[in-house]
């Protein structure tokens, strides 16, 4: 570890990483600063996240015919297709941001092909992700115009509560408050998602009760519909309520906070670096702890919320 | 006509769910479990009646939890 300019607003960082010292900057060059990090760390493609949509839904695929051929127990399959689902929202969040490549670009229909591809054991229609995604950077926070508001919670066990209640029939929040984002959206654009959304919840029961009449009830059950409740919880726990947490302020610099979790980074899917994708959505998220820490001292003097990160 | 047919299956999305998917859920569970129901009744009777009891309770409720 190595001590970095010590002003009270620089950072310790590892040595390798990179640091500024903010202390006497102009609210001008302190904007300079923070965009010159954040470009140097977008416009590149995110291979990683690309080669994780394929594999993991591939691997959710295969776990069909193994399960139902017999070849895999399905107590063994279970937890694999539990974490299927889990992994599968983040691919598809990079190209809700046009992350991998931006319309007119060469790479374009791969953008889309990881949106549609990659949030399949989800049930999500992409449409639907990227315009209510899309919502929430604009109204991160707003309890009445941010579609994730409703995962609020006042702590954990809460936030996982709430997920669950958001999912039942008669709640308003969590995704049953998408059709309402997008009817207010009202474009042409939002109201083919809705219409993709009724069509993937007709698809996706049909299966589930074809596979249960057929002798494949538990099969369904636990390669499909149980691992979705989990992964959808734990998304919501990771990608909405922790990073927002507690969710009352707005603004760019005070919606979203950077915390550390006992978990690790990998377990909470790179969310500890959160702020980061909400200043710029356009950095790649294996990306976003190395801008975090150059960009840390900046966001010190911006007032974020830095909880032990 | 098609907007109001969709209206109504998802308004009557927990008995649908319940005869669509618990039923023959928990008739495999029994089969699997060898539970004799009670009664003289079929797994598939037995398991009729608690995906019904779940889904009328969800669908009347509008949740499937215990506390609202």
């Amino acid at each position: 570890m190595a001590m970095a300019a010590i002003d009270g607003v620089s950072v310790v960082t590892p040595s390798a990483r990179v640091t500024h010292d903010v202390s006497g900057m102009s609210e001008a060059e302190l904007i300079k600063l923070e965009r010159a990090i954040a470009n140097k760390h977008m416009g590149h493609v995110p291979w990683f996240s690309i080669v994780w949509c394929f594999a993991n839904v591939a691997v959710w695929l295969s776990l069909w015919p193994l399960v139902l051929l017999g070849i895999l127990p399905i107590w063994a399959a279970f937890p694999i297709a539990t974490l299927n689902v889990m992994l599968c929202y983040l691919p598809s969040h990079e190209a809700q941001h046009d992350i991998i490549a931006r319309p007119g670009q060469k790479l374009r229909w791969l953008n889309e092909l990881v949106g549609h591809v990659s949030l399949i054991p989800l049930v999500l229609p992409f449409g639907v992700g990227r315009l209510t995604h899309l919502e929430h950077h604009k109204h991160a926070n707003d309890p009445h115009l941010d579609p994730d508001h409703s995962t609020q919670a006042s702590g954990p066990l809460h936030a996982i509560w709430k997920s669950i209640k958001n999912r039942q029939p008669r709640a308003n929040g969590g995704l049953n408050s998408y059709g309402e984002t997008l009817q207010r959206i009202g474009t042409p654009q939002a109201n083919r998602a809705i219409l993709t959304a009724v069509i993937y919840e007709f698809g996706f029961y049909s299966i589930l009760f074809a596979l249960a009449w057929s002798g494949h009830a538990i099969e369904a059950a636990l390669l499909w519909w149980l691992p979705r409740h989990i992964g959808l919880t734990y998304i919501q726990f990771y990608l909405s309520w922790a990073p927002h947490h507690p969710a009352t302020a707005k603004g760019r610099y005070r919606d979203t906070r950077a915390w550390r979790s006992r978990f690790g980074n990998i377990l909470t899917m790179g969310m500890q670096y959160h702020v980061v994708h909400h200043l710029y959505p356009r950095i790649p998220l294996t990306r976003t702890p190395a801008a975090y820490w150059e960009m840390r001292p900046i966001l010190d003097a911006r007032g974020v919320q830095i909880d032990g990160l | 006509m098609v907007l109001k047919l969709v209206k109504f299956v998802f308004e009557c999305g927990p008995l649908i769910f319940a005869v669509g998917f618990l039923w023959p859920l928990f008739a495999q569970i029994i089969g699997l479990a060898d539970w004799v129901p009670p009664f003289g009744l079929s797994p598939l009777e037995m398991a009729f009646l608690l995906a019904m009891a779940f889904g009328l309770m969800a669908q009347v409720r509008g949740t499937w939890l215990w506390r609202q």
